[in-house]
């Protein structure tokens, strides 16, 4: 089955977490993803991998990313691998990278240049706070984004500090945000024969998950902040629990759900007192809410509440490990996890795609992430050309090692 | 300015963020959204009411009555005008719609049908009664959050919506180019907690390979050392002094450059005491100064930094308005709001806040008038209440 954008190509500089993402779930699609590696930042990379987990034959966590990918190394600092990879972007479709605003240009590879190699060029561009504004500059991790918007003083519980999300939250939702943009920009050529230049910014991304707390705060002055493992939203009625043998996550914030809890709990009573039978009413009487679940599920292991919830229709679930996620029959059921063949690591199980089922073109995990500069020559040969003699010449003046 | 998704019609039928953020993606960029509601939906708590100010701007609201028969006609007649119908209904309310994917797309083969339920449509849990705090304990994301000594925490908001809500966009649009191609359209079964678990970092990549699990580490980790939020004077900031590059820098905008000499720091082979120094160092450090010192200092000399903000501080940063992030509208029940903006940044087809969010069933009378003729006639919308 042919994939949805098997005739997009994409010239991928993008390193780290929120451009690899993208350029994969492109790739699940179906995209011909070439990704330009930098020697370097690979080598950190595994190296870092090595160290954190002690153990030399692991290879990055978040290789999975780069799943699908074929893989060269340009020397961008050299001549001829700046025109090298100028002679990939006429072949392409998609350009996309994650520098600092500025770097591109200092590279000589900015967008007019590229524009003006090849004018239907997409490029795609994620950064800290965008390639304009007061604080284009500033250099941009998920951890800063966390902080500045504010998301940090709405996770985690009232006696603690703001709370970081425990992985790089924005990096995916920018990365997500990137790859749309750039199938609307695909659309958008496909009418006019015209490219653009996409500007996503980490902050604005997640920016736009506050769940409407920014209107709140803007135009109701209500400052919400970190309400435990409590709904911001809806209250305790949406809230993780403390059973006899760990946490059991119950949502009943909804009249249906509410419900079938006062017949989960045996007390038909709770769906016709004023103070819990609607929505508004037990977002008023929140502490009647929490001591009633509280004690409910205290009184019982986690599995017992989620088997007596879950009978009643009541959303309910046991807060699982990682471990325990992996082996659900749900995710197995699903085909998250992928079993490719890595090229030094051997067989190994890495996260797959979020798009495995659609009906006519499922994205598919079709090979392994890369090791750098692997696909040098099938790529030079088949996009542009080259010949074996062509491409050792390049070699020989290190035009691939950085 | 050109609109990407111009002439772009979609249905939505949504009881969550994830529908209603897809669709208003699709609407920043032209695209023509229909939000279908019944009078049971106009109250419902989800999307959260606070919420809809923001996702259902440039959108429509039809009211239908799902009961009555010009209601399901109209239904139809949306059905037959999308070139995608975005859902995310719970099932009763599936049920009570008489919405049938299979039906839709035997009468429409060229329809894109956008399914969002907790866990997708096949699979042992494919009807368990779920919500985003669910997807959230069951993916283990909450285990690796938090404090080691409090519980599993929950995210601020309701991630594995937007993460699904983006995802189906992007579905979406793929969806369109096969469909331009081949004329044929497809039913996209995104899942909330398939979305969720490729946004998991590789977590479950490492568990697979060494059987070890990333535990809770609050707000920093040991293994990133410089990278996470530190406590300031007068409340926290973020750091991410990640590497040796960076580690320079650091030790002059501290004022101690000769910190910078010392053996452990010119190589990140020795981690763990890398790691020590670097906490000895900042920790101190961001107690004796503000946030706004720690920021201003750090960020002049190169190195990553930001507060932690509020909420009532973060409406207030500069770049919000210089990107057009925050726009006021002029809401049909609020008055002049001010709602978060577009953070599609196309240079030719920009993200578009166009209007307000509607009133329930504010757009009836005139997207009934717009469907075919023949149908419209049949199907007489409801008017708001």
């Amino acid at each position: 089955m042919a994939g949805a954008l098997a005739d997009v190509r994409v010239i991928d500089l993008g390193t780290v977490i929120a451009q690899p993402y993208n350029t994969g779930l492109l790739a699940d699609l179906g995209a011909e993803v070439i990704k330009i590696a930098e020697p370097a930042a690979a080598e950190r990379a595994a190296t870092g991998a090595a160290l954190r987990f002690r153990n030399p034959n692991l290879i990055p966590m978040g290789i999975y990313r780069d799943r699908n990918k074929e893989s060269i190394s340009l020397n961008l600092r050299h001549p001829k691998g700046v025109a090298l990879l100028k002679e990939l972007v006429r072949q392409g479709d998609v350009v996309i990278e994650n520098f600092s605003p500025g770097t591109m240009d200092r590279m000589g590879v900015g967008y007019e240049v590229l524009r003006a190699v090849n004018p239907r060029i997409i490029y795609g561009a994620v950064s800290a706070f965008g390639q304009t504004g007061p604080y284009s500059h500033h250099r941009g991790y998920d951890i800063l984004a966390q902080a500045r918007t504010g998301y940090g003083s709405v996770t985690g519980f009232p006696h603690q500090p703001p709370t970081r999300a425990g992985n790089s939250i924005t990096d995916y939702y920018a990365g997500l945000l990137c790859a749309f943009a750039v199938l609307a920009a695909l659309r958008h050529r496909e009418r006019t024969g015209e490219g653009q230049a996409i500007d996503i910014a980490l902050f604005e991304a997640l920016f736009m998950q506050l769940e409407g707390y920014v209107e709140r705060a803007k135009n109701d002055g209500e400052v919400l902040s970190r309400q435990g493992n409590e709904s911001l939203t809806h209250g305790p009625s949406c809230a993780a629990y403390e059973s006899q043998d760990g946490w059991l996550a119950v949502d009943a914030h909804r009249d249906e759900w509410w419900a079938g809890l006062s017949r989960a709990l045996e007390q038909p009573e709770m769906a016709r007192d004023p103070r819990l039978s609607t929505y508004a009413a037990r977002r008023d009487n929140a502490d009647l809410v929490r001591s009633t679940l509280a004690s409910w599920v205290a009184a019982r292991t986690s599995e017992e509440g989620e088997r007596r919830l879950l009978d009643a229709g009541v959303p309910a679930a046991r807060v699982l490990t990682v471990a325990e996620m992996v082996e659900s029959p749900q995710v197995k059921a699903r085909g998250v996890y992928a079993t490719v063949v890595h090229a030094n690591a051997g067989r190994q199980t890495i996260t797959g795609t979020p798009f495995g089922h659609l009906s006519e073109t499922p994205g598919q995990v079709h090979s392994a992430p890369p090791l750098a500069n692997q696909h040098v020559r099938p790529v030079l040969k088949r996009v542009l050309g080259y010949t074996d003699e062509q491409i050792e010449e390049l070699e020989a003046e290190g035009v691939f090692r950085a | 300015m050109a609109d990407a998704l111009a002439g772009l019609r979609v249905l939505e039928l949504r009881q969550g963020i994830a529908a209603a953020y897809c669709g208003m993606l699709l609407s920043d960029l032209g695209a023509d959204v229909v939000i279908a509601i019944d009078r049971v939906m106009a109250e419902d708590p989800d999307p959260p009411l606070a919420a809809q100010l923001y996702l259902d701007r440039n959108k429509r609201s039809v009211l239908l009555d799902p009961a009555a028969e010009n209601g399901q006609q109209l239904l139809l007649a949306l059905a037959g005008w999308a070139d995608v119908a975005v859902e995310e209904l719970l099932p009763d309310t599936r049920a009570r719609w008489h919405v049938d994917p299979d039906l839709w797309r035997r009468a429409r083969p060229d329809l894109i049908y956008a399914s969002i339920t907790p866990f997708g449509r096949t699979g042992p849990d494919a009807d368990r009664p779920a919500s985003d705090l669910i997807v959230q304990a069951l993916s283990g994301f909450m285990n690796i959050t938090g404090f080691p000594e409090d519980p599993p925490t929950r995210s601020g908001t309701s991630l594995s919506e937007y993460y699904t809500g983006v995802a189906t966009g992007v579905a979406v649009l793929a969806a369109l180019r096969h469909r331009d191609r081949t004329g044929r359209g497809q039913l996209l079964d995104m899942a909330l907690l398939d979305t969720l678990l490729t946004a998991m970092e590789g977590v479950p990549d490492t568990f697979f390979r060494t059987r070890e699990l990333r535990p809770r580490t609050g707000n920093s980790n040991p293994l990133f050392p410089g990278y996470g939020f530190y406590e300031a004077k007068d409340g926290h900031v973020a750091t991410a002094i990640q590497g040796v590059n960076i580690w320079p820098r650091f030790c002059i905008a501290i004022d101690r450059p000769e910190l910078a000499e010392r053996p452990e720091f010119t190589s990140q082979a020795d981690q763990d005491r890398w790691g020590a120094a670097v906490s000895a160092a900042l920790i101190p450090w961001c107690l004796e100064h503000t946030r706004a010192e720690i920021v201003e200092r750090l960020v002049a000399f190169g190195v990553p930094a930001a507060p932690v903000n509020t909420l009532a501080d973060v409406i207030h940063e500069p770049p919000l308005a210089d990107r057009g992030m925050l726009v006021e509208v002029d809401d049909p029940r609020r008055g002049r709001i001010t709602i978060t903006g577009s953070p599609l940044h196309l240079s030719e087809t920009p993200g578009r806040v166009r209007r307000a969010a509607p009133a329930p069933g504010q757009d009836s009378r005139e997207v009934t008038a717009e469907l075919r003729p023949g149908t419209a006639a049949r199907a007489a919308a409801q008017s708001p209440a």
